[in-house]
């Protein structure tokens, strides 16, 4: 995928295939997935239940568990280095050091028994060699930086005597205390309100530009992705449909499902007209159709033969955005007609 | 489709100075300490045909409300009028009849159904307690709501798990109108719905309310839905209702501080749009519900607030409009 | 009335065939090769039970001179000390052994099962009642109730089936309390009471059916420990008396025998163990084969 080659890329996916071994059969859950991370930048990966995303995000650092996850094939490079082929011990060095992941459910990612600054503190020993009481006087730090007020006093507490926002906000001191060039948000506001949502989401956007690091965001939510990211990909059974920046995707969709997902969903302030939802369910994946994953929903163009067998590739729409579908110029141009 | 028509006024359900207290247990013993308000003197009123729409953060007390107009939780204290008639404090003997009248759809479309029992069971279940009628007998309708749903009946004899999300939530709003009721309680029927089957529920249910002038309570926390399906809009906060009016004075005029500050942090999914707003980000969280502020419950996150926001409560006073809010430095109009 | 979205809505997965939550456990079940072992062993010894008594010598008949003979054509297992034919007595044993176990597990599960239902729905005043007779009841080791029991109504099975059905409910209805507990808060359950569904109603249909999982691997498990239990208190002296044949009973009076014909330890022993093993195999079985999530 070419694209803008000024910023250096950071995260490279190349044709990454993951399948999970169940009772009920092999889940194709992640079936060709490529894409880049570039520094500084916020990538964001959208898709619903079933998508992928998770999956996709999860196997970056290893996370997925391997019976019953299976890389079937692909490569995730992390500069130079395949990190599919990374030792254990490189492995742990990567996560937390260098890529850092921060989870949709604080209380659950946090140990209950350990206070905050220890958690933290945690990092940096582990990955920098640092003492306790330096470790300890970095954790303050970070936590001021994502904004807990009176850190000194919270560093001892524990997770449970934080509210949910706060706990998200600690979670991310977490992630970051390695300063890594990475962070991977997996759903980070989805569990939260949503004003406490738009704080979370003022930390995230300053902590990138405060330690010069990439996000790549997981969401389903297409607001925080138009308010927030620089870059998305949209994915449907485990494939990416369309990649682009954030208003080459949104303003000028060029996939039925990207285009069934902008008609489906109502804004606040108004201004959606009639909801259109996408008809169908999503697929089983365990049987996934033939050829284009998303023909049997397409409201375009589903009795064309080559939808229904030949799975389509990313091609390019305009410089720098892609749409993988075999008439993506006649889908966009009615798409322009509809809403003329 | 945007509703612009307020239907004509007909009070369905009145709710006077409704209360809801929890105790709070603590100690070996689980000797009660303290109450909480979760629902602190509520007044609303919903019209036959129209969909009030109640928002609300997490611990606002919107769900709890929900359950208390439908007597399913018990009120402390306070009146709830339905079509004319007394509910709160009724015995669920003299509340059964009503039950037909008044139904609920829950927001879990994997637990809001008993997974042994199947679908014509599940849709059938009413029938059976309220008219006596069993499987065979009740199979007309039943065919007849899961159609109205958009199910096929062909699938009545199948369990809830064979089906997937969207079609458990058809299946809890075609159990909720068997008995052709008046007035339907949501509370956030699309909260735990992929984005796009959400809209196929929202369509549904607006097309249900034209065809038989249902009247809908939608709780929800998502103003993007209820912006789209409500006539008349109530925010909740910390089990007040702190503002409540006409849906689009509310969305574009919003007098209470907090209704603004929870309509700017709503991210709209348009980048230009985007970018063109003004985010009031709120300090600080949400106060504990066992031991809220004094005076106006929202002063600890707002900008605005002065001493008398301490010392007295704002009470909910309204225009001509139907616009009604409770704050001592109420936004310009 | 439908848009065309809706009817597509309708289709339903075609790839997933129509499988009841039942079938789903029966077949994690017949793949658990040890469940289903257990499950050969329980019908084995259930078939031995049953028609075995029929099929063999008489267990109290004595043949003279014929003391504790090892193994031999005539006697399957040998003879013991007053020289009854030792296969006869196991057999008549095992049948003794899974009477009492059936007998008490079905008698302990109703009791458990209606004050825990009691309990974990009226809750308050009626649940710290019935929890706290439980708690006590759960501190008095068994067999000092049993040996008090047999004080006031005599040896025998009386005080044994007594002793256990006293001691065994406790489990069953903590186990079906907690599962009310649960379910009371279900949105189906609250969804019932909504509809206006009477309470009766909401406690058969509703609550049972989905709490009855953890009972029956309760009731497997419950089977195999009464077995056992009532083999120690036999052994004790407290149960059947000399000379019906219980397996703990044969094991006490073996004791002193074990240097020349441990075959009168062994066969008994072996009994109970294979029995007891069965039941347990069959409740892990059921217990993995249960929990299930109903959905990814």
């Amino acid at each position: 995928m070419s694209g803008d080659i000024n910023k250096d890329v950071l995260l490279s996916i190349e044709d990454l295939a993951i399948s999970f071994d169940t009772e009920d059969g092999e889940v194709r859950a992640v079936n060709g997935v490529s894409f880049e991370v570039r520094a500084g930048e916020v990538f964001a990966v959208v898709g619903e239940s079933g998508s992928g995303k998770s999956v996709t995000a999860m196997s970056i650092l290893g996370l997925l568990p391997a019976p019953p996850a299976r890389i079937r094939g692909g490569r995730i490079m992390w500069g130079t280095e395949n990190l599919l082929d990374a030792t254990d011990h490189r492995m742990r060095e990567v996560r937390g050091g260098e890529i850092a992941m921060i989870f949709q459910d604080p209380l659950t990612a946090l140990n209950p028994v350990h206070t905050i600054g220890r958690q933290i503190g945690e990092m940096v020993r582990l990955h920098r060699g640092m003492s306790q009481q330096a470790a300890k006087q970095h954790a303050i730090e970070m936590l001021g930086l994502v904004g807990i007020p009176q850190p000194a006093q919270r560093v001892d507490m524990y997770p449970h005597e934080f509210s949910g926002g706060m706990r998200q906000r600690a979670m991310i001191a977490m992630a970051i205390a390695c300063r890594p060039r990475l962070l991977i948000a997996d759903e980070p506001t989805t569990a939260l309100d949503v004003t406490v949502q738009a704080q979370v989401l003022e930390v995230l956007i300053g902590i990138k530009d405060e330690i010069d690091s990439a996000i790549m965001l997981i969401t389903h939510d297409l607001g925080v992705v138009a308010g927030i990211a620089d870059r998305v990909m949209v994915m449907y059974a485990g494939r990416p449909v369309e990649t682009g920046t954030v208003d080459q995707v949104f303003d000028r969709s060029s996939h039925p499902y990207t285009i069934g997902l902008m008609d489906s969903v109502p804004a606040v302030d108004g201004e959606q007209g009639e909801l259109r939802p996408i008809g169908g369910q999503p697929p089983s994946m365990l049987r996934l159709p033939a050829g284009c994953s998303f023909h049997p929903r397409c409201r375009f163009m589903h009795l064309a033969s080559d939808c229904q067998s030949v799975v389509p590739s990313l091609d390019q729409v305009e410089p720098g955005h892609f749409a993988a579908c075999h008439y993506s110029t006649e889908v966009s141009l009615t798409r322009t007609a509809e809403r003329a | 489709m945007s509703w612009d028509r307020p239907p004509p006024p007909q009070d369905l359900l009145v709710a006077t100075d409704v209360v809801k207290e929890f105790d709070v247990r603590a100690g070996v013993l689980q000797r009660v300490t303290g109450h909480v308000q979760a629902v602190s003197n509520i007044n609303l009123t919903v019209h036959s045909g129209e969909t009030l729409g109640i928002v609300g953060e997490s611990g606002c007390g919107k769900s709890t409300l929900g359950r208390v107009l439908m007597n399913l939780l018990p009120a402390t204290s306070g009146s709830v009028r339905f079509e004319g008639r007394e509910i709160a404090g009724l015995r669920e003997r003299d509340m059964r009849p009503i039950r037909a009248r008044l139904q609920i759809v829950f927001q879990d479309p994997y637990a809001s159904l008993n997974p042994r029992m199947c679908i014509g069971e599940i849709v059938g279940e009413p029938f059976l307690v309220h008219r006596g009628m069993n499987a065979a007998a009740a199979r007309p309708e039943i065919a007849r709501l899961m159609e109205t749903v958009g199910l096929s009946p062909e699938h009545t004899s199948r369990y809830p798990h064979e089906f997937s999300g969207g079609q458990r939530q058809r299946i809890g709003i075609a159990r909720a109108l068997a008995l052709d009721p008046s007035m339907l309680i949501l509370d956030e029927p699309v909260s735990a719905l992929d984005v796009s089957i959400q809209a196929g529920i929202v369509n549904l249910l607006m097309e249900l309310q034209r065809e038989r002038s249902l009247s809908y309570l939608f709780i929800a926390h998502d103003l993007s839905v209820v912006r789209h399906i409500a006539h008349r809009v109530g925010v909740m906060y910390l089990g007040k209702l702190v503002e409540i009016g006409p849906k689009e004075q509310i969305f574009s005029a919003p007098r209470h501080p907090y209704t603004r500050a929870l309509l700017s942090a709503v991210p709209v999914p348009d980048p230009t749009r985007e970018r063109a707003r003004r985010r009031i980000v709120l300090v600080g969280d949400v106060p504990s519900p066992i031991d809220p502020p004094s005076g106006c419950r929202f002063r600890t996150r707002c900008w605005k607030a002065t001493e008398v926001c301490a010392t007295h409560e704002p009470v909910l006073v309204g225009d001509e409009s139907g616009h009604a809010f409770a704050c001592h430095h109420p936004e310009p109009a | 009335m439908t848009s065309p979205t809706n009817a597509a809505d309708s289709l339903l997965e075609v790839a997933a065939p129509s499988r009841s939550l039942r079938s789903d456990a029966w077949r994690r079940f017949r793949t658990n090769k040890l469940a289903m072992f257990g499950l050969f062993l329980v019908v084995l010894l259930m078939l031995i039970g049953i028609f075995g008594p029929y099929l063999v010598q008489d267990p109290q008949a004595q043949e003279r001179l014929l003391f504790k003979t090892g193994p031999d054509a005539t006697h399957w297992f040998g003879t013991d000390q007053v020289g009854r034919d030792v296969f006869a007595r196991v057999v008549h044993g095992i049948r003794l052994s899974l009477f009492i176990g059936f007998l008490v597990t079905l008698l302990e599960t109703t009791v458990g099962i209606a004050l825990g239902a009691i309990a974990g729905w009226y809750g308050g005043w009626t649940d710290g009642v019935i929890m706290r007779i439980v708690d006590v009841l759960l501190a008095l080791p068994y067999v000092l109730i049993a040996f008090a029991l047999a004080a006031v109504f005599g040896y025998g099975v009386l005080p044994v089936v007594v002793t256990l059905v006293i001691t065994s409910w406790l489990t069953t209805a903590r186990v079906v309390r907690a599962g009310f507990l649960q379910a009371k808060v279900f949105d189906y359950v609250e969804a019932a009471r909504a509809i206006g569904v009477p309470t009766r109603r909401i406690i058969v249909r509703h609550m049972l059916p989905n709490i009855i999982q953890p009972v029956l691997v309760l009731i497997a498990v419950g089977i195999g420990g009464a077995v056992l239990a009532e083999s120690a208190l036999s052994f004790l002296g407290v149960g059947v008396q000399e000379p019906t044949a219980s397996l703990g009973l044969m094991i006490a009076r073996s004791r002193s025998f074990f240097a020349d014909a441990p075959g009168l330890l062994f066969f008994p022993g072996a009994a109970i163990v294979i029995t007891v093993l069965g039941f347990l195999l069959i409740g892990d079985g059921l217990r993995d084969a249960l929990d299930v999530r109903g959905d990814v």
